[in-house]
Parts: structure tokens; sequence; C-alpha cells
């Protein structure tokens, strides 16, 4: 199920879009968060108490759709993203509801040569199943 | 059950920093975690070819974790009260974090403000290795429920 790429990309250009990573993202996910994080907020984990809020539904942590963006970094650039990247205005649009299929994607903005080192910026996004936009973002990283 | 207090606005003044806190990274933890994010079949990660195959003589945890211990960094004394809601969040990572690690993360209160009536806070999560190497910086807003 994992497409890895262990290469660095070697050959970029500007428009190049980033290999896609799509999850479903299920109450069970969503639990499992709460478990490993700590973080049993009810607007999480409870689905009657997430019919009274402003939403009108629970939703997905934040943090867990911005764990999978970074995990499409990690498989796009390997070894040089855990040692140099940075995702960075990153604002979280729409909630995720339970039983939302979300696509992280984006592509490269700029590839320039700064000091000596090649870095790459790219525009990151994470979508659901309607293309509604619920994540936007930007990652930097020398390649 | 817990005694800890609730973490709310009013104590979260500027320039405020937290204990220190300290953050094993021990496999149990990444099985879990790896799990949460449905990539426990993830080959980078737990496996020691990977890590061999990029220079590394352990396996090497994902860093989508510093997700889980940013936020376990402003709260290891307090609780979280209901309802806050993450409005904006930035990582940076240094160096790569390995199964065994020993992480020690540093919360300071960087930013506070009103905004369209609701309480804005700003944390920003300096963490090291047991080496004092930085591995990663991690700034959160959050619009806090009280």
């Amino acid at each position: 199920m994992n497409e890895t790429n262990l290469n660095k990309p070697n050959t970029l250009s500007v428009g190049e879009a980033l290999p896609a990573l799509t999850k479903l993202v299920t109450q069970e996910m969503i639990n499992r968060w709460a478990e490993v994080s700590g973080d049993f907020n009810p607007l999480h984990v409870d689905p009657d108490f997430g019919k009274t809020t402003f939403f009108g539904t629970n939703i997905a942590h934040g943090p867990l759709t911005l764990s999978l963006v970074i995990e499409m970094l990690t498989r796009w650039l390997g070894k040089r993203w855990i040692s140099g990247g940075r995702l960075y205005d990153v604002r979280l649009v729409s909630p995720v509801p339970p039983d939302t299929e979300i696509t992280v994607g984006g592509e490269v903005t700029k590839v320039d040569i700064e000091e000596g080192q090649k870095r790459v910026d790219c525009g990151i996004w994470v979508k659901n199943q309607d293309d509604k936009l619920i994540v936007t973002g930007k990652a930097s990283c020398i390649i | 059950m817990s005694e800890k207090p609730e973490l709310v606005y009013a104590d979260l003044q500027l320039g405020k920093e937290f204990e220190p806190f300290s953050f094993s990274v021990d496999a149990k933890t990444i099985d879990r975690f790896l799990k949460a994010i449905q990539e426990e079949s993830n080959p980078f990660y737990q496996n020691i070819s990977v890590a061999e195959e990029w220079g590394y003589d352990r396996p090497l945890a994902p860093h989508s974790l510093a997700a889980i211990y940013a936020r376990s960094s402003y709260l290891k004394n307090y609780t979280m009260p209901g309802g806050g809601i993450l409005a904006k969040q930035e990582f940076q990572f240094f160096q790569p974090v390995f199964i065994g690690d020993q992480l020690v993360c540093r919360a300071k209160v960087v930013d506070r403000f009103l905004k369209k009536g609701r309480k804005y806070v700003v944390i920003e999560i300096n963490t090291c290795n047991q080496n004092e190497q930085q591995v990663s910086l991690v700034r959160v807003e959050a619009i806090w429920p009280k």
C-alpha cells in the first residue's frame, strides 16, 4: 500500500505535482489518535457532542491531518525532509468529519540555489473527496 | 480523576515557559502512533534496512510524532479545557528521530491576542534529543476556549 520513494528528487521543476497521499479518516482512526495524544476533546471523540457544536458533527484532530501532510513530504523528500524540512503558513480551513476521504498533495512553486544549496519550495493542500480545501500551507526543503 | 488544573487563557501570559517535558521514543509508542495514522506498514519506520540505506545505524521514528509531543509539552501539568481549536501550526525539522531517543521539549508562549472575540495563543515548542541536538521547532496557534 505504501509507495515509497527512497531516492531524493534530483530533477524538479516548477509546477510539478507532489505524489499525493489519500486516506479515509475514520472514527477508529480519530479514537486511536485521541489515545496516543491524550486529546479526548469530545469535539473529536463524541459523535453526540459533535452534533451540538457549530460544526454539527464531531471532527478529526487537526494535528492528525497535519501528520499526514508530514508523511507525504517524508515519502517524497526522504532523508532531506527529516533533517531540513519546514512546513509553514499552515491553515486549517475546513474540519474533517469521520468517514472523510482526504488527499494530501501540492506542487513545486520554486526551485532555487541558495548559498550553494538547492532548495525546493512547494504549495501544499489537503482536500476532501468533494475537492473542498481542508488545509493549505507551504513547505520548503534543501535538496 | 485528574488532579491537574485546566490551562486557561489567563495562565498563558506572554513569555511563560513551561516545565521541560521528556518524551521517550519507544517502539510501543511508535507502533500506536503509526496505527493512528494508518502508517503501520510504512517501511521508513522501525526498519533498520531503510535507516542503514540513509546512513543511520538505528531505526527511524516518524517525524510527524512532533504533533504529539508538541501538545504534550505544554500540558504536562495541566489539562486542556474542552472546545479548543487548532488554527495554525508550523514544523521545522533539523535532525532525524530514532527509536530509543529521549526527547526534551521546552514550550513557551510567544504571542497571545484577541480577534473577533476569540482568544488566540501562540506556543513555540523547541525539542532536543539526548545529545542536546535540536530535532524540531513547532509553533502552534490555537483558539483557546476559556
